[in-house]
């Protein structure tokens, strides 16, 4: 049986500096599996070609057997990943509502004909994204805030509502990339709830996060990145008493203690 | 529906206008020219308030749907409405032409290229003189003939012309607040967060901007017939800014602003006349105002304001579009 997601010796180079250099890894299904390391580890740029935002320079991605590379990040959506930003790319002219519906974008097949017509099947289709849109919103505790503009919430709600809108493409996969960055400790505490629950419905999860506490905290895996090559993968516990993790990143204080 | 509640306002306005001040002039000949204009300003604002993409080449394609029923009429004995369907067609594929390599281009760019072809087209309208009549146009453009009446007096003319506006503000309303008209909006909010979400934004692009020059070419096709003259004056640079102007008047992102945008735009020469050469200073003081007190436009700029007055626990502070 092909492998959920792998890597293998992917590079992507920016003028010649190596922002990811011959990665290789597997993650498993069904798991939260965390990538971290130290500010321009290349963190980002991975999931920027896990989405298809960057072309990688050489190397391949394969997730549940299907080769991604040269797909544009809608095709990617298409197959079922999605993502967060580290600066959320919330559409700020739009409602909490309408943001979330654009999630369900992918699932239905309304074109430019049938919805100037108001066509009823256009009509249909349009209830059936609105309630799988406030399902999402529900499920990220924003349904009561469905009519908001997007502009008038504040950060912690942002980030909720851009994981709202991102499980709206129900993705197998999603990647996530510092979700609890600018939150307070109980806005923290709730979006790793968020993120353990997601994980048991059945979406798997690519996280990117420099919560320590919350990385070890709702983690399977760890991937350990160190000037974008591969440093070390393993289970919390195994990350935690790593001696080159510990060089590299964590430092010798024991701040990490999940 | 409460959302169609504004579309109804606007049927009533247009309905009683010409009950109300029957054989008026600004109703029934300066309202067919609003009605055009708002028309292709609906289609712009499709394009450039909803999608953030801007074009400053629009009037060329107000200029293709009417060169096309002018020719084909008055040339080659087409008739008029297999002519205006010629003209739409034309405007889809020299859209669909440009609109691919275009529309990868972002804000200057953008603007530059559509300018350039703007003016292309517009050379191509007074070159070849035997054909179009160069700049002196295009004369003897026969009338329409709607089941069997010919539309030859301005009340019908009216008629005409507001319907089709109707027609389109109708088509307009619907796209927008649909599956498509989200993802349109997606791609002004965050092109990025919308190619995740699924948007196949390239082609999105694309489909949006053929929409507004189908909008813009019935327009010149109508237009053609109605004036029974065209001239390539019409549809220059000049105009494509009106066009824009209308759009931001009436305030980006609302498609009752780009009617009302288009209705400002097109009356306040016509009352300006007075002041005689002081007419282009005034409406040029007028829109720097508007600007500079009023940004996000005339229309929706008052509508915020009453919206706020009627309900004043909800503020909407409205800081728009980031980039
Ligand atoms: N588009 C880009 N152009 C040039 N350099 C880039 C680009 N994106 C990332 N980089 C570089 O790649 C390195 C890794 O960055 P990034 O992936 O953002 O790190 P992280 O997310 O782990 O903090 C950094 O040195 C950064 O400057
Ligand atoms: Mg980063």
């Amino acid at each position: 049986m092909a492998l959920f997601l792998e890597t293998n010796n992917l590079t992507k180079t920016f003028g010649g500096v190596a922002a990811i250099f011959k990665l290789s890894f597997a993650m498993g299904q069904g798991t939260v599996f965390s990538v971290i390391g130290p500010n321009g580890a290349g963190k980002t740029t991975l999931f920027n070609l896990l989405s298809g935002i960057y072309r990688p320079s050489s190397g391949q991605i394969h997730f549940r057997g299907q080769d991604l590379v040269g797909l544009s990040p809608h095709e990617i959506s298409h197959i079922g990943i999605s993502r967060t930003f580290q600066t959320p790319q919330i559409f700020f002219n739009m409602s909490v509502l309408e943001n979330c519906l654009v999630g369900c974008h992918r699932h239905g097949v309304t074109g430019f004909v049938a919805a100037a017509l108001h066509l009823p099947r256009a009509v249909s289709e349009a209830k059936r994204m609105r309630e799988m849109a406030m399902e999402n919103l529900a499920f990220c505790g924003l349904d009561h805030l469905a009519d908001r503009d997007s502009d008038a919430l504040p950060y912690g709600e942002l980030k909720r509502l851009e994981l709202a809108r991102a499980l709206s493409t129900q993705p197998r996969l999603l990647l996530m990339d510092e979700p609890a960055a600018g939150l307070n400790d109980s806005e923290t505490k709730e979006m790793g709830a968020l993120i353990s629950r997601l994980c048991e419905t059945g979406v798997s999860v690519m996280l990117v996060e420099h919560n320590m506490a919350l990385v070890m905290a709702i983690s399977h895996r760890l991937l350990v990145l160190n000037h974008g090559e591969y440093l070390a993968e393993g289970s919390p516990e195994q990350i935690q008493s790593n001696p080159k993790v510990i060089e590299a990143y964590l430092g010798s204080g024991d701040e990490s203690d999940g | 529906m409460r959302r169609y509640g504004g579309f109804l306002v606007l049927v009533a306005l247009v309905v009683l206008a010409p009950i109300v001040f029957p054989g008026n002039y600004f109703v029934t000949v300066v309202g067919v020219t609003i009605a055009f204009n708002a028309l292709i300003a609906v289609g712009l604002n499709l394009l450039m308030g909803y999608t953030g993409q801007i074009s400053l080449g629009h009037a060329a394609f107000f200029g293709i749907g009417a060169y096309s029923s002018g020719l084909l009429t008055t040339l080659m004995g087409w008739n008029a409405w297999l002519a205006l369907l010629a003209g739409l067609l034309a405007a889809w594929l020299v859209a669909e032409m440009i609109a691919r390599p275009i529309l990868r281009l972002k804000g200057h760019y953008l603007a530059m290229a559509t300018l350039g072809f703007g003016i292309i087209i517009n050379i191509l309208m007074v070159q070849p003189t035997h054909i179009t009549g160069g700049p002196d146009g295009l004369a003897d453009i026969p009338t329409l003939t709607l089941f069997g009446w010919a539309i030859d007096s301005d009340i019908r003319w009216y008629g005409v012309a507001t319907g089709v506006m109707l027609l389109g503000v109708w088509l307009a309303l619907n796209l927008i607040n649909s599956r498509i008209g989200l993802a349109l909006r997606a791609v002004h909010g965050s092109e990025v967060g919308a190619q995740m979400m699924g948007v196949d934004i390239e082609r999105i692009k694309v489909r949006v901007f053929v929409v507004s020059a189908l909008f813009a070419a019935l327009a010149g096709s109508l237009f053609a017939h109605q004036q029974g003259f065209i001239s390539p004056d019409s549809f220059s640079f000049h105009f494509s800014i009106e066009l824009v102007v209308m759009v931001v008047l009436g305030g980006m992102a609302s498609t009752y602003g780009a009617v009302f945008g288009a209705a400002v735009l097109t009356l306040l020469p016509e009352t300006l006349v007075v002041f005689e050469e002081y007419e282009v200073l005034i409406l040029g003081a007028i829109m720097m105002g508007i600007m500079i007190f009023l940004p996000q436009g005339l229309w929706v700029s008052l509508s915020q304001k009453v919206k706020q007055i009627i309900a004043s626990n909800r503020s909407t502070t409205n800081p728009s579009a980031i980039s």
